[in-house]
């Protein structure tokens, strides 16, 4: 049988273009389900490549969260203290720069209405505050003013605390300067508004981040698997409907390997093209989603778009390999078929 | 007892001493399908001599063991026991690839339901076991094409099953079984699904096939004029051949079943 040998060899080149035609002919015939089973591959790809794309764009935004949710403490907090700031006047003291923190704080203030500050010792506000009365006031921080703010990371200097404060009931809120400790003042007036994390509430966050993770990877490989039965089956489907097909071709001469490989490639055909459009819609999505939340600026700022490249050629892989590891099982069953109980068939 | 003689001598006696050229032996050819706790005997011991170029009608009731039979000859599936030789070849012996191989060379197979493939062109079915064979392109084309003028068709090349009717899609089917130039043609009641005016048509190309090209036709149908047609006839009967005859030698009006 040394003739077959050499001919086996040579046949198995020439059927792989075959192989392709009659892959390219069955997907149009089945043109329904081929879009049924690629969609599968498209959402399980795009789940894959949201998640990856999400998870990137969130660190970018993380500390944006952050921010906000400091200003929205630190707001509610100030109202529980001095009530609501509309159309109220307020004081402020800034030592050095301000934080992002306190410049949103203050333009949080604006938009609550506070009507005019008044401004001690020539702090410089941000620019960003164009609606609010800007009053210079060097000593006199009482009046219609309802609180005082101490805002920046200098050190505050000592001066005539009790002329300043000319109201009993004023309230001093400090945020972020370091050490306010005022003798001068009396506690029940002093509000420190900033938050120290006690190393509870940070082990608490580390765990939600792992939860969080965990659980995006757990939702990510159910997905997947999701998709891997939906091509399986399909697959399997296809191979019952070409029974007929298989048993003919293999009374024709065709190699077990061709039969694999129609099934094989038809798997990956469809892999690729439900991967690339997993890739696209999962990233697209993504970022839409982010945007509408975050503003297209900062997802834009924090999307790194060599990393998503890189997620893409990796959600394509997963893809392409998924979609040929979900029809090794059809594959083997179509290829191992005998053919006479193939053409018995009547399907 | 006799029988079982006979049976015995085959077994031990190699095909190429044979004086008259076999192409196919089967001996004491057995095949049982389990399905589930049932068994069921296709075929009790069947044992024939097809010689090469002769054209042989095998009849039998439905249910007899006919197909089976044709399976086995063809190399369609391995019998449960029993040897088959084909061109000298055991092919309990071969591995599928082999047995492939095989399909692809040496035996045409034309079925009742025709089996082209629907989403190819006439020349494309005809072609595809080129392809398996190695052969493709211009060369594959060229050959495809002569079969196809050879069986009549030489204005349909392009044509797909769909739009040709029953005689023409069968016309097909022939031309794809040749396409390899095979020593065999397996014809499974080539007729049956095709109209008398028709099924003479294919019965003439069969014939024409056997005188021009030397091939050996093998063929299971209950068509008289088929069995007419043949040098010789087989008779099968729950799975066993009961008898073997030329057709002259069989009143066709009478000793028909």
């Amino acid at each position: 049988m040394t003739r077959t040998d050499n001919n086996n060899h040579k046949q198995v080149k020439l059927p792989l273009k075959v192989a392709m035609e009659v892959v390219l002919q069955g997907i149009k015939i089945r043109l329904g389900r081929s879009i049924v089973t690629i969609t599968g591959v498209v959402c399980g790809i795009a789940f894959l490549m949201s998640i990856l794309t999400g998870q990137m764009i969130k660190k970018g935004v993380n500390d944006e969260d952050a921010i906000r949710e400091e200003v929205l403490r630190i707001g509610n907090f100030v109202k529980a203290e001095v009530g609501f700031l509309k159309n109220k006047t307020i004081s402020l003291i800034v030592v050095g720069n301000l934080s992002e923190v306190e410049i949103r704080t203050l333009e949080s203030f604006e938009k609550d209405g506070v009507q005019q500050i008044q401004i001690v010792d020539d702090s410089k506000l941000p620019s960003s505050l164009k609606s609010i009365t800007k009053v210079s006031n060097q000593e006199f921080a009482g009046g219609e003013s309802i609180a005082l703010f101490m805002m920046g990371d200098g050190k505050i200097q000592d001066r005539d605390w009790n002329k300043l404060l000319s109201k009993d009931n004023n309230k001093v809120l400090a945020t972020t300067i370091p050490d306010v400790k005022i003798p001068a003042i009396p506690q029940s007036q002093l509000v420190i508004l900033s938050r120290s994390w006690s190393q509870e509430e940070i082990d608490k966050k580390i765990k939600k981040a792992e939860q969080d993770k965990f659980r995006s990877i757990w939702i990510g490989i159910i997905s997947l698997l999701v998709t891997v039965i939906g091509i399986t089956n399909a697959m399997l489907m296809s191979v019952t409907e070409r029974f007929r097909e298989i048993g003919t071709m293999k009374c024709l001469g065709a190699l077990s390997s061709f039969i694999r490989h129609i099934f094989l490639l038809e798997s990956s055909l469809m892999g690729i093209v439900g991967g690339l459009l997993g890739v696209i819609v999962g990233a697209v999505f993504s970022i839409l989603a982010y945007s509408i939340s975050y503003g297209f600026g900062l997802v834009f700022s924090s999307v790194d778009f060599l990393l998503i490249c890189g997620f893409g050629f990796a959600s394509l892989a997963v893809g392409i390999l998924l979609s040929i590891m979900a029809a090794l099982y059809p594959a083997r069953v179509a290829s191992n078929m005998v053919p006479a109980d193939a053409l018995r068939s009547n399907l | 007892m006799i029988i079982e003689k006979e049976k015995l001598n085959l077994l031990f006696k190699k095909p190429s001493e044979e004086k008259e050229k076999v192409i196919i032996r089967g001996v004491d050819i057995v095949k049982t399908y389990k399905m589930g706790s049932q068994v069921t005997h296709a075929l009790r011991g069947a044992t024939l001599d097809v010689l090469k170029g002769e054209y042989l009608s095998i009849m039998g009731p439905s249910g007899s063991g006919k197909s089976t039979l044709f399976n086995a000859i063809g190399a369609l599936s391995k019998p449960t026991s029993g040897k088959v030789y084909i061109d000298q070849v055991d092919i309990a012996q071969l591995d599928t690839d082999e047995l492939a191989w095989l399909r692809c060379r040496k035996i045409g197979y034309i079925f009742q339901s025709f089996n082209l493939i629907q989403v190819m062109t006439c020349l494309e079915n005809v072609t595809l076991p080129m392809s398996f064979a190695g052969i493709d392109g211009e060369e594959a084309r060229e050959q495809g094409i002569k079969i196809l003028k050879m069986v009549g068709l030489g204005h349909r090349i392009l044509h797909k099953p769909a739009e040709l009717s029953g005689g023409q899609q069968q016309r097909v089917a022939i031309a794809r079984s040749l396409a390899n130039s095979p020593e065999i043609v397996l014809a499974d009641e080539p007729t049956a699904n095709l109209d008398q005016n028709t099924g003479q048509e294919m019965i003439d190309l069969l014939c024409h096939l056997q005188n021009e090209l030397n091939v050996t036709i093998i063929s299971a149908t209950h068509d008289l004029k088929m069995l007419q047609a043949s040098d010789r006839i087989l008779w099968i009967n729950d799975g066993r051949i009961v008898k073997s005859a030329k057709p002259d030698e069989i009143d066709f009006s009478s000793d028909f079943h």
